[in-house]
């Protein structure tokens, strides 16, 4: 009976590959992420002004959730050093732009920031992973790194600027033929909306890849895919690497975006904050990660306007409700409402 | 004849237990090894020095004439002994399928040639109909078989399997003895059994090796090892008795 269903589906893929291609696209996250990147691209069309120049520091967020969503989604790891990453990634971009002149700089800060934040958090999990550190020890050592990294920034004023913060001015990418500045609001907007967007797509495209299942095997039973043949430790110590390079990715466009770095932003409340934007929107999910960091950024920007003493309780009280009651958070919840609906028609 | 796998002399010692000592076992292409003894014996032991679990204290395990006494166990996998625990571990909250996908993975193989072979393994552990299935959905003998299908898929040369039959009705034992000869025949692995049922090592007519407080009592084909006195003193007498 089932053989049987399982034989006209294959026919039917073999008849109409670019039907069946597009059926087995359309599902729940992608048209999610359609309409989220669509709503995204036509921001600047509807409103001008803060939107504008607000969302990509939003979007930057998002692509630091992502960064976490990578290796807690997928790999089952919580981390609280997301931040530290971020930072390497940003103070990188503020150093090359002081030191290296002209068009070079920008390109330097980034590829710089996000070589070394890959090539720290390689050696870290290495050692991390090699000697078996899981669970909640993952998680107090990742506190430490941002611990470390906050201290860092704040001892090592001569190179950082320490207390006082780091100014870096808004710079414009040199590529062949076409010169972007950020002091544009609307060309900045595009070019972190694209970044943003690449970002999603390269790590959806992990996610499928035999890496991404292997990782999700590692996540739901280590043991058994360690011994299915496959280095489980390296293979998330390369997680661990490509998350830190994504999270000094957005580090590096941020510092340029935000024009200030400041060593809090290396810090554990600030890991603690993509935490909560990723369990909110779902961690399951990359578009969680975008949407949590959006939705929580713009919420509380608003409740901070209107509410300034209270606001901070009432996203705890927030975060504490999606905990409790919506596991999978955000997106994951309104994905799971699908296929129920499709089975009630 | 040199075998294709050599185990010579080894041991473990777990704090006070001395769990094995001086094992030794030879297996040959393609053939079925049952290690039997009663609890405690060291059985359990004897897998994970073999898979690359547990580090011997003593003695050499070669595979095809290499000594892999001392890699960890994911390089033995690699290298074609890969192991079924005793205790259930797969993966419960994912699909058949995609369990199934993560051992034909290792086996290099994507895309097409992947989805074929998940759907030949499933449909040689009985499992082709529930390949959507969530694994947490199966019932417990069939999670025994999605056990044996992730060691087939990974294309084990050499399966390790402990207790494969464990909470298993009688019925279903027998077909995990058929199922278990049918993958050595037709696909020529070889296969190193831990049992306790002795209608199913009587049913896989395969050599025997008999364990008891950590070493090797009696070795031979079961009919010989069931008319060993010491044998039946220590472990089948207490089944008949
Ligand atoms: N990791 C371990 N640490 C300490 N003792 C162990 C460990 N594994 C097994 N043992 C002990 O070694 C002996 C043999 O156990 P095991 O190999 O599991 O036997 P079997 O599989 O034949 O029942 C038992 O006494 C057991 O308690
Ligand atoms: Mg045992």
């Amino acid at each position: 009976m089932s053989d049987d269903l399982g034989g006209t589906r294959i026919e039917s893929v073999r008849r109409h590959p670019a039907a069946a291609a597009a059926r087995r696209w359309a599902s729940g996250e992608n048209i999610a992420a359609s309409v989220v990147f669509v709503a995204l691209f036509y921001v600047p069309y509807v409103f001008a002004g803060y939107p504008v120049f607000v969302l990509p520091q939003y979007m930057l967020f998002g692509i630091l959730a992502m960064s976490l969503c990578l290796l807690w989604g997928l790999g089952g790891m919580v981390s609280f050093g997301q931040a530290a990453f971020f930072i390497v990634g940003a103070y990188s971009m503020g150093i090359a732009v002081h030191d290296i002149a002209g068009a070079l700089g920008p390109w330097a800060g980034i590829g710089l920031g996000v070589a070394i934040a890959a090539a720290a958090a390689a050696a870290v999990g290495y050692f991390l992973f090699s000697a078996r550190v899981r669970d909640s020890y993952f998680v107090l050592v990742t506190l430490a790194i941002s611990t470390i990294a906050q201290v860092v920034a704040n001892t090592a004023s001569g190179v950082t600027g320490g207390f006082n913060g780091m100014f870096v001015p808004k710079v414009a990418l040199d590529l062949p033929g076409l010169a972007l500045s950020l002091q544009s609001d609307l060309t900045a907007y595009y070019v972190v909306f694209l970044l943003t967007l690449v970002t999603y797509v390269g790590l959806r495209t992990l996610q499928r890849s035999a890496f991404g299942k292997i990782l999700v095997s590692i996540r739901e039973n280590e043991e058994r895919t360690e011994s299915l043949g496959y280095n489980t430790a390296l293979r998330k110590t390369i997680a661990f690497a490509i998350s830190g390079g994504v999270a000094a990715l957005a580090g590096a466009f941020y510092a340029t975006d935000a024009g200030f770095v400041s060593p809090d932003l290396g810090g554990v409340l600030f890991s603690t904050n993509v935490v909560v934007w990723v369990a909110i929107g779902g961690r399951q999910y990359f578009l969680g990660a975008i949407v949590g960091a959006i939705g929580i950024s713009a919420l509380s920007n608003q409740l901070n306007a209107w509410i300034p003493t209270y606001w901070q309780l009432l996203l705890g009280l927030l975060f504490f409700v999606v905990i409790a009651f919506f596991r999978r958070g955000l997106v994951g919840t309104l994905l799971a409402i699908r296929p129920s609906m499709r089975r009630a028609q | 004849m040199t075998a294709m796998l050599e185990v010579r002399g080894i041991s473990k010692r777990f704090g006070g237990v001395q769990a094995n000592t001086d094992v030794g076992l030879a297996l040959p292409e393609s053939a079925i090894r049952c290690v039997i003894g009663p609890n405690g014996a060291g059985k359990s032991t004897l897998v994970s020095m073999l898979s690359g679990h547990v580090r011997p204290d003593r003695g050499t395990i070669r595979l095809r004439g290499k000594d892999i006494t001392s890699w960890p166990a994911h390089r033995v996998a690699s290298a074609g002994m890969v192991r079924k625990f005793q205790r259930p571990s797969f993966y419960p909250d994912l699909t058949v399928r995609q369990n199934l996908e993560i051992a034909v993975l290792g086996s290099g193989l994507r895309r097409r040639a992947l989805a074929v072979r998940v759907q030949e393994v499933a449909e040689s552990v009985r499992l082709g109909d529930a390949l959507d299935d969530p694994a947490a959905h199966l019932p417990h003998g069939r999670t025994q078989w999605l056990e044996i299908g992730l060691v087939i898929g990974r294309r084990a040369q050499i399966m390790l399997l402990d207790e494969p039959t464990a909470g298993m009705t009688p019925g279903e034992t027998m077909m995990t003895a058929g199922l278990v000869r049918e993958l050595v025949d037709t696909q020529g692995v070889a296969a190193i059994v831990v049992e306790h049922d002795m209608g199913f090592v009587r049913a896989l007519e395969a050599e025997v090796t008999v364990l008891h407080l950590g070493r090797v009592i009696a070795e031979g084909p079961m009919s010989d090892i069931e008319q060993n006195a010491q044998v039946r003193a220590v472990y089948l007498g207490e089944e008949v008795a």
